[in-house]
């Protein structure tokens, strides 16, 4: 038979419990991977695809992109393809660099100098900086 | 008189013709695709379009021939089957060639149909799929590529505003511009010139570095060209090997008066970037004809050709245009039933003569010549190549 001190005793423990699901979570004792938290500290960054698309023939072309000189993502296609990157900042450059057999059209989802799209024929050799 | 004023109106028909698909497409002048690179024999041999052919108009069986390739069609109305992935996928079509022929009496008059295709089973002169070409010409411009991407580097790093999208135009327009944009080395920043120089020397850009030391004047984008043109180029001495059927039907019936099996081969044997080359053609048929000595239609006379021969190509060193090229071959014939008067074998000589008249319309006069009897004859032809699938492309140019 449960007496009042034991009511008051299985009260005071489910208030500690309700209390605990209320408090917000301890943030500082979650460690972001790393790639995770270097997004988090550019400011204005934004995810921008490179579209490449082959005609009348194969091709080839690797996107570099660099920041205050320093290259930050680097990736290569051998057929029309997305090449996305997850973070781009003004005032990044851009270097697509390959052969096509015919040509290729190359957009890019962000503003650019020069704009895109644009169509080149043979090999490539094109740089872009992020507006 | 009649044969020569079709000739003119043929010429000049197919000019037109020529060029209201060029002035369609767009087409600039002087730029070097394979196709432009191809012999008027290979295109003899394989079409990557289409081709109008008036044959023989100077005998009594002449010929209006209409050959093409299935994909480059099919490419016409669905630009989409263009893009690589599709592209690649289609090898087959690509590798088909279909024609069908008018023949006409001495009178201009119908004198029996004729229909065939054509399959490249070996076609290596075919760049536009060779992820090799793409490896080759990527190995030629490799040190240009070097240097691009670190000078992208160099002014990511070194410029910002206003002086960042202004070097970054003219790093573009000095590697591999539009021609319109092209600048010369001593237009650029000074700040670029010396970092060109530096990243050169630094990675071993040699040929860069030798180019824009001895001439200030410089715009790459020409020696860019040059070694992938130099790669393209390689290319078209590689090996074509097709196999045909084709058949003739009667002007009154639709039964085969003739089917021809046969094989060409194609191969260049010369450095093809030279002004004069020289192209071995080995071709091969058999022949199924209507013995007209027994009563009916049938097809069991039967005659074996094998034609091997040089093909003397001249071209211009700047655009590598064939413009002229000269074929020496031998015949060798073997029939099974003989007419009166006919050898079992014989021997010819042939020679044709191709002359480009105008943009790709060429006239090939083809001479036989039968060293036992004596006997010379001379069938005078005009063939119009309409270009390749590469000019359907659209978008804007860069």
């Amino acid at each position: 038979m449960a007496t009042k001190k034991n009511t008051s005793a299985k009260k005071g423990a489910s208030a500690k419990k309700a209390a605990k699901k209320a408090a917000p979570a301890k943030t500082a004792s979650i460690v972001p991977p790393k790639g995770m938290a270097l997004v988090a500290l550019q400011p204005k960054a934004v995810a921008a695809t490179v579209n490449i698309t082959f005609t009348s023939g194969v091709g080839k072309v690797t996107a570099s992109l660099f920041r205050k000189g320093i290259l930050i993502n680097m990736q290569s296609i051998t057929s029309s393809a997305d090449i996305f990157f997850s973070d781009v900042k003004k005032g990044d450059g851009l270097a697509l660099v390959g052969t096509s057999a015919g040509s290729a059209r190359i957009e890019i989802s962000v503003p650019t100098s020069p704009a895109t799209p644009q169509v080149i024929n043979g090999p490539i050799h094109r740089s872009y900086i992020i507006l | 008189m009649k044969n020569k004023l079709f000739l003119l109106i043929a010429v000049i028909a197919l000019a037109l013709l020529q060029q209201r698909v060029q002035a369609q497409s767009g087409k600039k002048a002087n730029i070097i695709t394979a196709d432009s690179l191809a012999t008027g024999n290979y295109k003899d041999v394989f079409k990557s379009f289409f081709q109008l052919a008036f044959d023989r108009f100077t005998s009594k069986n002449k010929e209006i021939q209409f050959t093409s390739n299935p994909f480059a069609i099919m490419a016409r109305a669905d630009s989409s089957l263009l893009v690589d992935t599709s592209y690649v996928k289609n090898k087959a079509l690509r590798n088909l060639n279909f024609s069908f022929a008018a023949k006409l009496d001495s009178s201009y008059k119908f004198n029996g149909f004729s229909s065939g295709i054509t399959y490249a089973i070996i076609n290596r002169r075919d760049v536009t799929v060779s992820k090799y070409f793409l490896d080759e010409a990527s190995r030629a411009n490799k040190e240009y590529d070097t240097v691009f991407t670190y000078l992208t580097a160099f002014i990511n790093k070194n410029a910002e505003g206003d002086q960042l999208i202004k070097l970054n135009e003219q790093a573009n327009a000095f590697f591999n511009p539009d021609s319109s944009a092209a600048i010369q080395f001593n237009q650029l920043d000074p700040l670029l010139k010396d970092a060109i120089k530096k990243i050169a020397d630094s990675v071993g850009a040699r040929n860069l570095l030798r180019l824009v030391n001895e001439n200030p004047k410089v715009n790459l984008r020409k020696f860019i060209l040059a070694n992938y043109d130099s790669v393209k180029a390689d290319f078209q001495n590689k090996l074509l090997w097709t196999a045909s059927v084709s058949d003739t039907t009667y002007k009154n019936d639709f039964v085969f008066s003739n089917v021809v099996i046969s094989s060409n081969l194609v191969k260049g044997i010369l450095n093809p970037t030279r002004v004069i080359n020289v192209e071995l053609d080995l071709k091969a048929a058999y022949q199924f004809l209507d013995d007209t000595l027994v009563a009916g239609r049938d097809l069991k006379r039967q005659v074996f050709t094998f034609e091997p021969g040089l093909n003397l190509t001249i071209k211009t060193r700047r655009t590598q245009y064939s413009w002229a090229e000269f074929k020496l071959s031998g015949g060798y014939t073997r029939l099974n039933r003989l007419y009166a008067g006919e050898r079992k074998d014989s021997i010819t000589l042939n020679g044709t003569l191709r002359i480009r008249v105008f943009g790709d319309i060429w006239i090939p006069l083809e001479i036989k010549y039968d060293p036992r009897k004596g006997n010379l004859f001379g069938f005078l032809n005009i063939r119009a190549n309409f270009k390749a699938i590469k000019d359907m492309t659209s978008g804007k140019k860069s």
